[in-house]
C-alpha cells in the first residue's frame, strides 16, 4: 500500500448520493409498477434494476460509487418499490365493492396508515432473523445472490462482465417476443404465427410453450414451459433444492389432477382442458398453502436452537467477542419499531373496525351519503340514513336483524362478543404475530427457491380476520390484508437485501437502519397512484376500477372472489389442514422446510414452475460436466443476465404503458381484455429477484 | 436405506395428496340421506343443453342460494349417472378415503424416521473420514488452513507497494480461500451438527459469518481499490476466523 500523509478517504456506503438517487428510482419504479401492476397483474421487484442503474450512475456517471454504496441504494430502491405489490393485492378490493376512497377520507390514510405499519413491522421483526437465516442456515436467495454478482463485477473480471452482458443479452432477445401482444396488440402475439401458434392449434402461445400439445399428451395434464428467462434464471441459481419445487409442481398438475379428471372428481361437464384451472382452486391451491404452513411450523420448530442462539447473540453483542452481534440494529430498537407499528395497526383496525358494515340504510334500502347514527349488533356496527331509520332498526326482531346481515354476508365473527376496542386490540396482535410468521415463511421461501407465496399468505389473513371479525368484516379484513402483504414483501425484500449485502461484505445494520428509514415512502407513493388512478378511471369510466376500466386489478378480483367464497362458506379448512399434516410430516425427515418447497409449488402455476426446473436440471448438468466451481462461477453472471434482462425490459415496457398516447385507447382496452384473466382463474406468485420480488399474475 | 425412504415418502405423499380431496368429494350415495343435507359447491352432472352445448345439471354457481342435496336433488343427479359431488361440508364420516389418507400419513412418518437413521449414519462416516488420516479436511483443518492462507495473504500484500497489484492478489486469494475452505467447511453442516448441535453449530456459524462478511468486505474494497478499508478487514477477518477456530474446540 503507498505510503502517505494524506489519510484516505472515507470507504463510500452510506451516501447522501445513494439514498437521494434510491429515493428517485424507488419511488419511479413503484409508481410505474403499481399501475402496471393494477393493469396487467405483474409487478416487479426493483434490486436488480436498482443495482444495475445504481451502477451505471454512480460508478459510471459521477464516478465515485463503490460496490458497497451501490449496495445501500439497491436496497433503499428496492424497499421503496416491494411495497406495491401488497398494496395491489389488497386495496383494490375496497374500490372493487364499492368503497369511495379520496385524498381527503380518513379511510384512505388509516389504510395507508396500515400500509405504512405494515412496512415498519415487516422490517423490524425479521431483522432478528437475519443471522438464523443467513449466517446459520445459509439460505441461497437465488436472485440476490445474483444482484451481488452484479455489484461485484467490477472486481470479477472482464470476462465476467461479459458473460454477465451476454446473459442480459439473451434474456432481453428471449423476453422481449412475449411482450408482442401487449405491446403492439392480439395480433402481433406469437400466438398467432402460422402453423405453430397456439391461435393455429399450434403450441406456441404469447409467453409459453405447450409441449403436451406438441406432443399431443391429454389437455388435462399441463405440460406449459413459460419462455421466463428469469424463471430459468432462478432455477439455475437454486440448483438442486429446486428440484422439491419441480416435485411439488409435477405432483400437482400431472399426477393429482388427471387423476381427479379420471375418477370423476371433477364436474361432469369439464373439458379436459379446463380440469388444471379447476384442480387449482378445488385442490391445488387448499393443499399447497396447507403444505406450506405445515412445512414451514415444523421449519420453524426445528430452527427454535437456532432462532434462540441468532437472538441470544444480537442481544449480547457487546458481550461476545468476534460474534456478528455488534452488527446488528439492537433489539430495543427492533422493538420500538414493533411497537410502533402495533400501535398503527390498532389505530387502523380500531376505527375502521367500527365503520359500518352496510353502505345501504337496511330500513330504506337507499345509499348512506352521511352516516347520521349507527348501532352495534353482532359484533357489527350497522350505518343509518336518519334516526327515523335507526330507530326503526332497534324495533326490529332479531330474525329480521339476522336476515338483514344474511343479506350482506355478515356471519357473527369468533370475537362478535368482546368489546370493540378489545376486539381491535386482539386483531392488532394476532395481525402482528400473523405477520411475524407469514415473514418467517415468505423469507424462507425466497431465500430457498425465489418464489414467493404472497397470494397465499394474504388469502389466510383475509380469512383468519374474518373468521374472528365476522364474515362481514371486509373492510377490516382487507386493511390487516394489506398491512400483511406490505409487511411480509418487505420481509422477504429486507432478507435478500441482507444477503445480497452479506455476499459482498456490508454491514447489516447500515442497511437495516436505511431500509427502516425509507420504508415507509414505498406504501405512500403507491397509495397516492392508486387513487390518481382511481381518480381518473372515475372521471372516464364511473368506476374506479375493475374489468370495465383499464386498470382491471385481476390480483384484487381474485382476492375478492375468495372472502366471496369464505362468505359462501366455500373454503375447504379440512383440506388445508391435511396439507398442512402432510407438510409437517415431510419435515420430520432429514430436511425441515421440504413441505415449504413442495407446498408452495403446488399451488403456483406450472408454467413458471417448469421453467424453473429446467434452470435447476441446467445447474446440475452444469456443475457435473464442468465442476461445481466453474458452474458457480460463471453461471452466477450469466443468470444473473438473464434476470436483469427481463427485468430491465419489463420495468421500460412499464413506463411505456403508462405514456399517454394519441389513438391508443382501444389497442388498450384490447390489451386488458387479453391479458386479464377471469379472478377466479388467477394464481399470483411473486418471484423475488433477489430482493427484487417479480409478481406475475396469471390464469393458471 | 435412503433411497427407499425417499421412495417410502414421495409415494406416501403422492397417496395423501390424491386421498385428501376426496373429503369434500364424497359418494353421492353417503350424503344422498344426511340430515341436514349437504350443500354442493361446484356444478354436477353433465347435459346438452338446446344450443347443444354441455352443460352441468346442477350448478351452484348459476342458481340462487345454496343448492342442497335433498332427495329430489339427489334423484335428478342419480339420474345423470352423477357418483361422487363436491360439497361445501367435511364429514370424516362420509369420507371413503379416509383410512388411504392416514395411511399415506403413516407412511411419511416411516420414511422420515428411516431417513433419519440414514442420515445419523452417513454423518458418523463422514466424520470418520474427516481430519487426521481421513480422506477429507475436518471442519477444524479448513478453518485453520483458510485463518492461515488469509495470514500469509495480508503479510504479502503489505510487502506490495502497487495498489492495483494488491487488489489483485487480494481478490484472486480471497476467491481461492472461498473455493478451497469455506464451501467446504458449509458443506460439513451435518457432521457439525452432529457434533455440536443445533445450538453449538449456530454458534459456530454465527462467528464464521462474522470472519466470512469481513473477507467479503475485503474483496469489495479491493475491488474498488480501497486499500485502507480492505487490509482492515482482512485484519478483522482472520480475528473472527481464530473466534470460529476457538468455538470449534470448545
Amino acid at each position: 500500500m503507498s505510503d502517505s500523509n494524506v489519510s484516505p478517504p472515507k470507504y463510500r456506503e452510506v451516501t447522501l448520493t445513494a439514498i437521494i438517487f434510491a429515493i428517485i428510482i424507488g419511488i419511479v419504479m413503484n409508481a410505474a409498477i403499481t399501475y402496471a401492476g393494477l393493469k396487467i397483474g405483474f409487478t416487479l421487484g426493483g434490486s436488480a434494476i436498482a443495482a444495475v442503474l445504481g451502477f451505471g450512475v454512480l460508478r459510471g456517471v459521477l464516478r465515485k460509487g463503490s460496490i458497497l454504496e451501490t449496495n445501500i441504494a439497491q436496497t433503499v430502491a428496492s424497499a421503496i418499490n416491494t411495497s406495491n405489490s401488497g398494496v395491489i393485492f389488497t386495496v383494490p378490493v375496497l374500490l372493487l365493492i364499492g368503497y369511495k376512497l379520496t385524498i381527503d377520507s380518513a379511510d384512505f390514510w388509516l389504510i395507508t396508515l396500515a400500509c405504512v405499519g405494515g412496512a415498519f413491522l415487516g422490517t423490524a421483526f425479521i431483522i432478528p432473523l437475519r443471522k438464523q437465516m443467513l449466517d446459520i442456515e445459509r439460505l441461497r436467495f437465488p436472485t440476490a445472490t445474483a444482484v451481488a454478482s452484479i455489484l461485484k463485477s467490477p472486481g470479477a473480471g472482464s470476462a465476467k462482465a461479459v458473460v454477465l452482458l451476454i446473459g442480459l443479452a439473451i434474456g432481453a432477445l428471449i423476453y422481449f417476443p412475449t411482450q408482442f401482444a401487449t405491446l403492439f396488440g392480439e395480433s402481433a402475439g406469437l400466438s398467432q404465427i402460422p402453423g405453430i401458434g397456439a391461435a393455429n392449434g399450434g403450441f406456441l402461445g404469447d409467453d409459453s410453450v405447450n409441449v403436451g400439445s406438441l406432443f399431443g399428451l391429454p389437455a388435462q395434464i399441463e405440460v406449459i414451459f413459460a419462455i421466463a428467462p428469469f424463471a430459468l434464471g432462478a432455477g439455475y441459481l437454486t440448483g438442486r433444492a429446486g428440484l422439491y419445487v419441480l416435485a411439488g409442481g409435477v405432483i400437482s398438475y400431472w399426477i393429482l389432477n388427471p387423476v381427479a379428471f379420471s375418477m370423476g372428481w371433477t364436474p361432469e361437464h369439464l373439458p379436459a382442458a379446463d380440469v388444471p384451472s379447476y384442480g387449482f382452486q378445488a385442490f391445488n391451491r387448499p393443499l399447497g398453502i396447507g403444505l406450506l404452513l405445515g412445512g414451514a411450523m415444523m421449519g420453524i420448530l426445528f430452527a427454535l436452537p437456532a432462532i434462540k442462539e441468532a437472538i441470544k447473540s444480537i442481544g449480547a453483542a457487546s458481550k461476545i467477542a468476534g460474534g456478528g452481534g455488534a452488527d446488528e440494529l439492537g433489539l430495543k430498537t427492533l422493538g420500538a419499531a414493533a411497537i410502533a407499528a402495533l400501535i398503527f395497526l390498532f389505530l387502523a383496525a380500531a376505527v375502521v373496525g367500527n365503520k359500518p358494515v352496510n353502505l345501504d340504510d337496511p330500513i330504506t334500502g337507499t345509499t348512506i351519503e352521511d352516516v347520521v347514527a349507527s348501532e352495534t349488533y353482532e359484533g357489527y356496527t350497522i350505518g343509518f340514513e336518519s334516526e327515523e331509520t335507526a330507530a326503526t332498526w332497534v324495533d326490529w326482531t332479531d330474525e329480521q336483524r339476522l336476515d338483514y346481515l344474511d343479506t350482506l354476508n355478515a356471519k357473527r365473527g369468533l370475537l362478535a362478543s368482546i368489546p370493540p376496542l378489545v376486539r381491535a386490540g386482539i386483531i392488532a396482535v394476532i395481525g402482528a404475530l400473523w405477520i411475524w410468521f407469514a415473514g418467517i415463511i415468505i423469507a424462507q421461501c425466497t431465500g430457498m427457491t425465489d418464489w414467493s407465496p404472497i397470494s397465499g399468505m394474504a388469502l389466510l389473513t383475509v380469512v383468519l380476520v374474518l373468521l374472528l371479525a365476522g364474515s362481514g368484516a371486509v373492510v377490516g379484513a382487507v386493511l390487516i390484508g394489506a398491512a400483511l402483504c406490505v409487511a411480509i414483501t418487505l420481509a422477504a425484500d429486507m432478507m435478500a437485501d441482507m444477503k445480497t449485502g452479506y455476499l459482498v461484505g456490508a454491514i447489516p445494520k447500515r442497511q437495516q437502519k436505511v431500509e427502516l428509514a425509507f420504508v415507509s415512502i414505498g406504501p405512500l407513493v403507491c397509495m397516492l397512484t392508486v387513487l390518481l388512478i382511481a381518480s381518473a378511471n372515475t372521471q372516464q369510466y364511473g368506476v374506479p376500477m375493475g374489468p370495465e376500466t383499464p386498470t382491471g386489478a385481476p390480483q384484487a378480483q381474485a382476492l375478492q372472489a375468495v372472502i366471496t367464497g369464505v362468505q359462501g362458506g366455500e373454503m375447504p379448512y379440512a383440506l388445508y389442514g391435511f396439507g398442512a399434516l402432510l407438510g409437517g410430516l415431510l419435515g420430520l425427515g432429514s430436511f425441515s422446510g421440504l413441505g415449504v418447497l413442495i407446498g408452495l409449488s403446488m399451488y403456483l402455476p406450472f408454467i413458471y414452475i417448469s421453467t424453473y426446473g429446467i434452470g435447476c436440471i441446467a445447474q446440475m448438468i452444469v456443475a457435473k460436466v464442468k465442476g461445481k466451481n466453474w458452474a458457480e462461477d460463471w453461471g452466477v453472471p450469466f443468470c444473473a443476465g438473464l434476470i436483469v434482462g427481463e427485468s430491465l425490459l419489463a420495468l421500460s415496457f412499464s413506463l411505456w404503458q403508462i405514456i399517454p398516447r394519441g389513438g391508443d385507447e382501444e389497442a388498450t382496452d384490447e390489451t386488458q381484455a387479453h391479458v386479464a384473466p377471469a379472478p377466479d382463474q388467477v394464481a399470483w406468485i411473486e418471484l423475488d429477484f433477489q430482493d427484487t420480488p417479480l409478481t406475475v399474475v396469471m390464469s393458471s | 436405506m435412503k433411497a427407499a425412504a425417499s421412495v417410502l415418502i414421495m409415494v406416501a405423499l403422492v397417496v395423501g395428496v390424491i386421498a385428501g380431496p376426496t373429503a369434500y368429494v364424497p359418494k353421492l350415495d353417503n350424503v344422498a340421506d344426511a340430515d341436514p343435507p349437504f350443500t354442493l359447491n361446484a356444478p354436477s352432472g353433465a347435459m346438452e343443453n338446446e344450443e347443444g352445448d354441455t352443460v352441468p345439471v346442477l350448478d351452484p354457481g348459476a342458481a340462487e342460494g345454496d343448492i342442497l342435496l335433498t332427495p329430489d336433488n339427489v334423484e335428478v343427479l342419480r339420474a345423470a349417472g352423477v357418483e361422487r359431488v363436491r360439497v361445501k361440508e367435511f364429514s370424516f364420516e362420509n369420507w371413503d378415503y379416509k383410512f388411504v389418507f392416514i395411511i399415506s400419513a403413516i407412511g411419511l412418518i416411516l420414511g422420515a424416521m428411516m431417513l433419519r437413521v440414514d442420515a445419523r449414519k452417513h454423518i458418523a462416516a463422514q466424520t470418520a473420514a474427516m481430519g487426521e488420516g481421513g480422506t477429507s479436511k475436518s471442519p477444524k483443518q479448513l478453518l485453520n488452513e483458510a485463518h492461515d492462507r488469509v495470514k500469509l495473504l495480508l503479510e504479502k500484500v503489505r510487502t506490495e507497494s502497487n495498489d492495483e497489484l494488491q487488489s489483485t492478489m487480494i481478490i484472486a486469494e480471497l476467491d481461492d480461500i472461498r473455493h478451497e475452505y469455506f464451501d467446504p467447511f458449509v458443506e460439513a453442516r451435518p457432521v457439525l451438527i452432529g457434533s455440536y448441535g443445533i445450538s453449538g453449530f449456530a454458534q459456530i456459524m454465527d462467528r464464521f459469518a462474522g470472519a466470512e462478511r469481513q473477507l467479503n468486505r475485503a474483496w469489495s474494497a479491493a475491488a474498488d481499490l480501497a486499500l485502507h478499508e480492505s487490509l482492515p478487514c482482512l485484519e478483522e477477518g482472520i480475528r473472527r476466523l481464530e473466534i470460529a477456530v476457538e468455538r470449534l474446540d470448545a
